[in-house]
């Protein structure tokens, strides 16, 4: 598994990763997780269910994506894939470690899984050079995976489906695998809920994208169009001060809680207490926060963008169009759905709906459909230069000089010398047994 | 919301059992990009529109022509310098007793409305500080590059009226608004305007010469625009005669000059606009579907602190 997003930052997809690792390990899979270092966590770590993390020291430029270093991280990749015996890479996000890795993997003849989990648009500069990146990498990729159906069509679309010539990344080669939630971690309890009061519960980063503007404006005419309806916010962001002004200046400081940041393994006791999940994001690929939310027993009110639509029944989630007033209308709805919801009812359906163990299969089966194809490294090189007027003689360019470099590593260090790395067995690593075998080689 | 009916939808949903049963890489040919829409907010230009924006850019070009010429007239001696401070002092009171008359054409904001006697004195002020601005700074504009050399001097010069034909505010003159906003463009003309002006040798012609570029790059804008305001037609006429003015004045240095001036008002003014309408018709495609991020309406920005990195300006590019 390689991103530049995993642990210990907390996010959709490090949580994503962690959880698929965790069940293709349960599942008998070898499973290294390939990431950028952190403060105070720099090397290679074992971490719960038997995962092996590699922080491999990088310069983080922003947001944990780290700074694009071409062949300089192709060494290290490529020892830590010989030790581990790496068969299939799966890279995460587009982000500047899953394009090298992806490059640096099909370079040396693995098959390479791809998933996307954010969308992304066309026209603004910044999208235009990230889509740009993305076809160089999923025309190398064997397949993809989409967390949603919305996510599919927007990836096909950004790897120049519309094109004509070359017509891009195939439907075909696009799995849709939604995420899932831990429904041990996520479940109902009903005694948290206030009695006589009905609290809406909005956990995001208080950030635009979030619709922290929305959320401004239905505050205050929902609490001032139901008496017993309360607000309890978990988040912060850049948005925060704009939301508290916008509570503060209708004079529901009483009725509206913001919590600020609250820690992810804390989230499950913020949306106990809620008797309703409110979701205004401007765009969500997929939105884990509403899956958390049903599983916790909540009824859901969520913005129609992106793949929202996909993810809840309609007897779950009542959509609305991102204005404040279909919001309303929406949290009419739902209040008025309120009483004949069960959650625990709720919680059961997600949970046959969305759990690890089924996303973790699908993954399998995704693996498996990369392994099926055939590749040259004719075929990819002619494939690569097909990708643009100029753009793909650029990167029939980086792929020869990257194979080359691979060539020279292969002479200069050639795999068979490489030393495998210690295998776990079992899921449990026996430290105690660990450490008499050092000791008795300490005194031998 | 309405609820929506299982089969008039047209996108699949990851909850739907009976689809579950299908491979996750199987694509419904009926909903697959069904959502998407193709230029869906793309306008049709038509050549007119675009050749009648591009005509008042061929405009400065002539103006930053005339002027040039005007300069190299007076360092060669062609004109006298005299002759020309007459025929743009009458200009300037021609153009001053229009505005008196006429009021200004570009109300500003929070402007209190004058009396015909009103702005009479403030046109009768405004000559009057121009002219004796100008006389007052002439000696200091003659000297001012005495360390710089002539090529220097023209290389800069050169850049510099590029840049303000380049970052003109030719909205305004095409009355997409209603306020001047080029205070680069009018820094790097008056920048070039000194640095010419400054190469002549004796104060009537520096005094001609900066009152031209003033007349010119300053106080020209409005003219046009007024004239744009009271009739297109006139407004196209007077700009077919800045460029036979400047056709004039360019082969009067140089005959090759002139032509090449001719040639590139053709380009600018004819072959960019209809290349133009061709690739907007041909080339464009602009992708919208689901996946766009919803936009807010402008009025949630009231009070905001700050729009949390995204710029106010697509919003109102949605919005409008």
């Amino acid at each position: 598994m390689l991103s530049d997003f995993f642990l210990p930052s907390i996010g959709g997809v490090e949580l994503h990763i962690y959880a698929l690792a965790a069940r293709l390990r349960a599942r008998g899979h070898k499973v290294v997780v390939y990431t950028h270092a952190h403060p105070g966590r720099v090397g290679v770590r074992w971490i719960t269910r038997g995962i092996k993390v590699y922080h491999v020291p990088r310069v983080v430029m922003y947001d944990n994506c780290t700074f694009p270093n071409f062949l300089g991280g192709f060494k290290l990749f490529r020892k830590t894939c010989v030790r581990e015996g790496v068969t299939l890479v799966h890279a995460h996000q587009g982000c500047t470690m899953s394009h090298e890795g992806i490059l640096y993997a099909r370079t040396m003849g693995m098959k390479c899984v791809f998933t996307d989990h954010s969308l992304f648009g066309f026209a603004d500069v910044g999208a235009i050079h990230t889509n740009k990146l993305l076809d160089m990498t999923l025309a190398d990729t064997q397949h993809a995976i989409c967390v949603s159906h919305t996510a599919k069509e927007n990836t096909v679309l950004r790897s120049g489906y519309l094109l004509g010539g070359e017509p891009g990344l195939a439907p075909e080669r696009v799995s849709v695998i939604p995420n899932a939630v831990d429904s041990v971690r996520f479940t109902p309890d009903v005694t948290k809920r206030k009695k006589g009061r009905r609290t809406v519960v909005v956990t995001s980063r208080l950030m635009y994208r979030k619709g922290v503007h929305l959320l401004a404006g239905v505050i205050p005419l929902a609490c001032a169009e139901h008496d017993d309806l309360d607000f309890l916010i978990a988040g912060d962001g850049s948005m925060r001060k704009h939301l508290e002004k916008a509570i503060e200046d209708a004079g529901l400081t009483e009725r509206v809680t913001i919590l600020g940041s609250v820690s992810h393994d804390k989230v499950p006791e913020v949306l106990r207490r809620g008797d309703v999940f409110l979701n205004a994001s401007l765009t969500e690929s997929f939105c884990i926060a509403v899956l958390e939310a049903a599983s916790c027993g909540c009824l859901v009110v969520a913005t129609a963008v992106g793949g929202v639509p996909e993810v809840l029944p309609e007897d779950i989630m009542f959509l609305a169009k991102p204005d404040v007033q279909s919001i309303l209308d929406a949290l009419d709805e739902c209040l008025e759905a309120l009483p004949r919801a069960d959650p625990w009812r709720i919680h059961e359906r997600v949970e046959a709906l969305y759990n690890w163990d089924d996303v973790a299969h699908r993954v399998e089966l995704a693996y498996d459909r990369a392994y099926d194809t055939w590749d040259t490294f004719m075929g990819r090189l002619y494939r690569l230069y097909r990708r643009g007027v100029v753009f793909g003689k650029m990167l029939w360019c980086v792929a020869a000089v990257t194979y080359l470099w691979w060539r020279a590593l292969e002479f200069f260090e050639p795999a068979a010398s490489i030393e495998p790395a210690l295998a776990l067995d079992d899921e449990r690593f026996d430290v105690e047994r660990f450490d008499d075998e050092r000791a008795l080689a300490r005194e031998e | 919301m309405p609820r929506d009916d299982a089969r008039a939808r047209d996108y699949r949903v990851l909850y739907d059992r009976d689809a579950r049963a299908l491979r996750d890489n199987h694509t419904d040919p009926r909903t697959f990009l069904a959502r998407m829409r193709l230029n869906k907010s793309v306008k049709t230009r038509s050549f007119a529109t675009s050749a009648r924006a591009a005509w008042t850019i061929s405009q400065q070009c002539a103006v930053v022509v005339i002027h040039s010429g005007a300069h190299g007239a007076i360092a060669d001696g062609a004109v006298r310098a005299r002759t020309l401070v007459r025929w743009e002092t009458r200009a300037l009171g021609v153009g001053l007793a229009a505005w008196a008359l006429g009021g200004d054409g570009s109300s500003a904001e929070g402007s209190v409305k004058l009396g015909r006697a009103g702005r009479a004195w403030r046109s009768i002020r405004l000559g009057a500080l121009t002219l004796g601005g100008l006389v007052a700074l002439t000696p200091l504009c003659q000297t001012m590059t005495a360390a710089v050399s002539d090529d220097t001097a023209a290389t800069c010069a050169t850049l510099a009226l590029a840049l303000y034909a380049i970052t003109y505010d030719y909205a305004f003159v095409n009355l997409e608004t209603k306020q001047l906003a080029s205070s680069f463009s009018l820094g790097a003309s008056m920048f070039a305007s000194l640095l010419m002006a400054s190469r002549l040798d004796d104060p009537a012609s520096v005094f001609a010469d900066v009152l031209l570029a003033l007349e010119c790059y300053v106080l020209s804008p409005y003219v046009w625009r007024a004239i744009r305001a009271f009739s297109t037609t006139l407004h196209l006429v007077v700009v077919f005669a800045l460029h036979i003015i400047a056709f004039t004045v360019a082969r009067a240095r140089d005959e090759t000059l002139a032509w090449a001036y001719v040639v590139g008002v053709f380009l600018l003014a004819v072959v960019a606009p209809a290349s133009l309408v061709r690739l907007a018709a041909s080339g464009k495609r602009q992708i919208a579907g689901p996946w766009d991020e919803a936009l807010p309406k402008l009025y949630l920005f009231k009070d905001t602190v700050r729009a949390a990195g995204v710029p106010r300006y697509r919003h109102w590019a949605a919005n409008k």
